[in-house]
């Protein structure tokens, strides 16, 4: 067996774990091999350090505490578990590809729902009733009499303005 | 298993818990709270959430117990409750961080030729910054692998055991604990070499 087949055993013989039918070939590796019985040593000391007891931090106190207020009072679920904790959680990944078809739905629907040569006559229509309303004004600026119907900023009920030269008619 | 307590002692608990025993339940958190409490520290790396998480597997534990069939089998039900409270906690985080080792990877690989300098764990000194090492390294791990590890190394469980926390094969559980004992052993050299 070669020495990158044989390690994941060397790596269960450190923790105890090599089955039995792997014992003799390995040992018989070991034995042969300084590179794999380096590797072994190794892996008996990680273990040896890792499992020191002091590495092992002791839980706090308050701990049980608040598994005991938690039992008493079970907390009422926050809007994001009620809401948010029943969808499936997204990977970022999935996430881009969610928010790109959102964009691309968003496009589509403003470019369908609202043509652009539609928009282009609306705009043109109004542009057309101010520009007319505009030239009115300027050429008559004492009389300011229209018919309503003209004036895409005044109501019917809107009273006229008084012209300051008295009478009522067409101006100067 | 805590050493103070057999099998069948755990098997009385368990029942006394599924049978509304509030002692019981003191008892049970009294042996594992310390393990699991650690387990969750190793795998999340912080320890507001450990405390969090810890809570949330033994309330879990007093909630669930009755659908428990075996007791005997508690310890590895735990252990899945916690994995899993730890997992959901990652994804709800988006923190899970995927690093994929392929068996082709020419670093991986390069890593078995062992060139290591005779690294001797032993003699560095047990300080804040190998842990600091382990839990960097523990955090880039695939957690498939550093579940396994953690369990393996710091937890001292046996393989089968693992097996039955994680629900892979002995196999499989074997390999990754290889591969993650690789990962931790390469930066732990990085380390002497920055020291040296």
């Amino acid at each position: 067996m070669k020495c990158r087949d044989l390690r994941p055993h060397l790596s269960a013989l450190a923790d105890g774990n090599l089955e039995a039918k792997w014992r003799s070939e390995v040992e018989r590796h070991l034995g042969a091999c300084d590179g794999c019985a380096a590797f072994y040593r190794q892996q008996v000391a990680l273990n040896r350090l890792f499992q020191k007891e002091e590495l092992l931090v002791e839980p706090p106190q308050h701990l049980w505490q608040g598994i005991q207020a938690r039992l008493r009072h079970p907390s009422q679920p926050t809007w994001r578990e009620r809401w948010v904790g029943h969808l499936p959680a997204l990977q970022p990944l999935q996430l881009r590809y969610a928010a790109a078809a959102l964009f691309v739905v968003l496009v589509l629907g403003v470019f369908l729902f609202f043509p652009s040569g539609e928009r282009d006559v609306e705009s043109a229509k109004l542009l057309a009733e101010l520009e007319a309303y505009s030239l009115e004004v300027r050429g008559n600026p004492f009389l300011v009499e229209r018919r309503p119907d003209q004036n895409p900023f005044f109501t019917f009920e809107q009273p006229l303005m008084e012209n300051p030269f008295g009478g009522s008619g067409s101006g100067p | 298993m805590p050493d103070e307590i057999s099998q069948s002692e755990l098997r009385e608990i368990v029942r006394s818990l599924q049978n509304g025993s509030e002692e019981a339940f003191l008892k049970l958190y009294q042996l594992y709270s310390k393990p699991i409490y650690n387990f969750i520290w190793r795998l999340i790396g912080s320890t507001e959430d450990a405390e969090d998480l810890t809570q949330d597997t033994f309330l879990k534990v007093y909630h669930e117990i009755r659908n428990l069939r075996d007791p005997g089998q508690f310890r590895f039900w735990l252990y899945r409750i916690a994995r899993n409270e730890v997992y959901q906690k990652l994804r709800r985080a988006q923190k899970a961080t995927e690093v994929s080792i392929d068996d082709e990877e020419v670093s991986y690989y390069s890593f078995l030729a062992d060139n290591a300098h005779d690294l001797d764990p032993e003699r560095l000194v047990l300080s804040g910054e190998i842990n600091d090492i382990v839990a960097r390294t523990l955090r880039l791990m695939s957690p498939k692998y550093r579940d396994v590890f953690v369990l393996a190394v710091f937890q001292k469980m046996s393989y089968e055991d693992i097996t039955k926390v994680v629900g892979r094969s002995l196999l499989s559980v074997k390999t990754d604990i290889y591969r993650a004992r690789l990962m931790v052993k390469e930066a732990l050299n990085e380390y002497l070499k920055t020291r040296a």
